[in-house]
């Protein structure tokens, strides 16, 4: 396909997803992110990940606003050679052979790279029909079909829910390695943030449907500060925090401490330790308060991340 | 031959090599539903063969009867009564059994998203989904309703017995075109109620009435069922091809909006 040379490689505009009779799984999410991100996308279970992937896909319409790939709009069949997708469910035939669904990867994709796939397969018996995998091949497997196919978007739901550390290690490896020599852009859906953490240069975080956090992991952090202090015992951390010109994502009180993430307004009261908060640190902040105003820098496309780097940290 | 004489380019056969090979979308079809096919395969073989034997063994009473040996053997019409019927229930067996296959598991399995995640379109999918196994169809029933044709027209006095519904469905082009019918209404009826489990009952049923529905048509058999027969045959070959035109078109629109 041709790419637009915005440089953003997935973009929501007012997105929003309903399905028949229910409730709105997504709504008003606006957020743009650079081709060549390695993008965590976070959020409680039931937060709406596997939708907003299956509607980059195209594998969902949206109910209101829209959806793009690289210029384009998702499910546009120009787009799909651009685009390779491990869904939740692994959906895999389960009558056919692991060799089968490597054809179908070379049959169905003129860019299929053998070597690409080989890589995440490793030892899996080549004539076991997939339906006898288990988890943890499936979703090799899965991964190998999505790799294979050389995408410039690659969106992985929960991709490292059924492997073992060592698989995690691998399978981190081989997507990492295909981000660094193809500056792939990679999408990552979890609800554990740790095992994205050192992966990613970017997060989006949903709950209830409604994106809290979307930006770059170090514009993120660097726009909140974990303070701390003492406190009377009786009095509440909301108390405490009254009157501020800061905008408090959340407090918790533990003993005579009273800690909370902030966005910082203005200087600090002097009684108060600031130090600089894990990525971890406000994206907890953000689930424990559904209340606290969301955050969404503004991506600079030009601002391309160095997989390479990211890779090396492994 | 000498080993140094000339070959056409091309001509040369690796061992091994000489099978055709499937690709694309079509593999992919064929290799899903192998097993249906195979099974219609060895059933149209078996059918066409025995009519074919059943042709010789009515070929050779006609002799029989026509040099005035044994005036009062009776017509060996048994087994030609048991393969018209079974033609006349391949509409049925090709929507029940076979064409609510070809999308329910593609949903029920989530494999759905599997292909749809591929770099072929949703809309080629769909048609190659329906075009193979109606291909199939055709090469398997074609056969066996030609068969029935011939054995059929072999004596006209036959013709003038068995003059009746489930012979017209079973014989010339009408007998095909009436098991396209039965594999697409299986198609739409698994696409449409893929999550109840009831697509092969609903497809028996719609059959089962769109035959129903074809005896209404204008232009009875009658005694003149060699001049009507014909024209009946095309009218209704005619009906089923819309049908089915109606029929994919529905499926292709499904699959094209369907979110997954």
């Amino acid at each position: 396909m041709t790419h637009d040379d915005s440089g953003i490689a997935l973009a929501a505009y007012g997105l929003g997803k309903r399905y028949r009779r229910g409730p709105a799984v997504l709504s008003e999410c606006t957020f743009r992110l650079p081709a060549g991100r390695i993008c965590a996308l976070v959020g409680p279970n039931g937060a709406g990940k596997s939708t907003l992937l299956a509607l980059a896909a195209g594998l969902l319409a949206p109910s209101e606003g829209a959806i793009e790939v690289f210029g384009s709009a998702a499910g546009d069949p120009r787009t799909l050679p651009s685009i390779g997708l491990v869904a939740q469910e692994r959906a895999l035939y389960p009558y056919l052979s692991v060799e089968e669904h490597l054809r179908i990867g070379r049959e169905l994709n003129p860019g299929w790279n053998e070597r690409a796939a080989e890589r995440l397969i490793g030892g899996l018996p080549r004539t076991w029909p997939a339906g006898t995998l288990s988890p943890g091949q499936r979703t090799r497997l899965a991964l190998a079909l999505a790799l294979g196919k050389r995408p410039d978007l690659l969106l992985l739901d929960e991709p490292m829910a059924d492997l073992d550390p060592l698989a995690r290690h691998e399978v981190a490896g081989a997507i990492m390695a295909d981000a660094a020599e193809r500056g792939t852009t990679v999408v990552i859906s979890s609800h554990i943030l740790a095992e994205l953490e050192p992966l990613c240069d970017h997060l989006i975080m949903i709950d209830g449907g409604r994106l809290r956090l979307a930006g770059g992991t170090e514009e993120l952090i660097a726009s909140h500060d974990l303070i701390t202090s003492a406190r009377d015992e009786d009095e509440a951390p909301a108390v405490v925090l009254e009157g501020w010109s800061h905008t408090v994502v959340g407090a918790r009180a533990a003993g005579r401490t009273v800690t909370a993430l902030i966005r910082p307004g203005s200087n600090l009261p002097q009684d108060w330790i600031a130090s600089t908060p894990t990525l971890e640190d406000v994206v907890l902040g953000y689930m424990r308060n559904p209340l606290a105003p969301p955050l969404l820098i503004e991506a600079q496309s030009d601002a391309v991340a160095d997989p390479i780097r990211k890779a090396a940290a492994l | 031959m000498s080993s140094l004489a000339p070959t056409a380019p091309g001509a040369e056969r690796v061992p091994g090599r000489t099978r055709p090979r499937l690709h694309g979308l079509t593999w992919l079809v064929w290799r899903q539903h192998r097993a249906s096919f195979r099974f219609w395969t060895i059933c149209a073989l078996l059918l066409t063969g025995y009519l074919v034997y059943l042709h010789t063994t009515y070929a050779s009473y006609l002799s029989a009867q026509a040099a005035g040996f044994d005036p009062d053997s009776v017509a060996p019409d048994a087994g030609f009564s048991v393969a018209a019927f079974l033609l006349s229930i391949a509409p049925l067996l090709a929507g029940a059994s076979f064409g609510t296959q070809l999308f329910e598991r593609e949903f029920s399995d989530g494999t759905f998203a599997l292909v749809c995640t591929q770099s072929v379109s949703r809309v080629a999918w769909v048609r190659t989904k329906l075009l193979v196994p109606a291909l199939m169809i055709v090469l398997c029933v074609a056969p066996c309703a030609a068969a029935l044709t011939w054995d059929y027209s072999l004596d006209p006095h036959r013709q003038q017995i068995f003059l009746g519904r489930e012979i017209f469905e079973a014989i010339g082009p009408a007998a095909v075109a009436l098991s396209l019918v039965g594999l697409l209404v299986g198609a739409a009826a698994g696409l449409t109620l893929w999550r109840t489990g009831a697509a092969p009952v609903l497809a028996f049923l719609v059959v089962l009435a769109f035959k129903l529905c074809l005896w209404a048509l204008p232009g009875q058999l009658n005694q003149e069922a060699d001049s009507s027969m014909q024209t009946l045959q095309w009218t209704t070959t005619g009906i089923c091809v819309v049908v089915c035109a109606g029929l994919a078109a529905y499926c292709q629109r499904l699959i094209v909006r369907r979110p997954s």
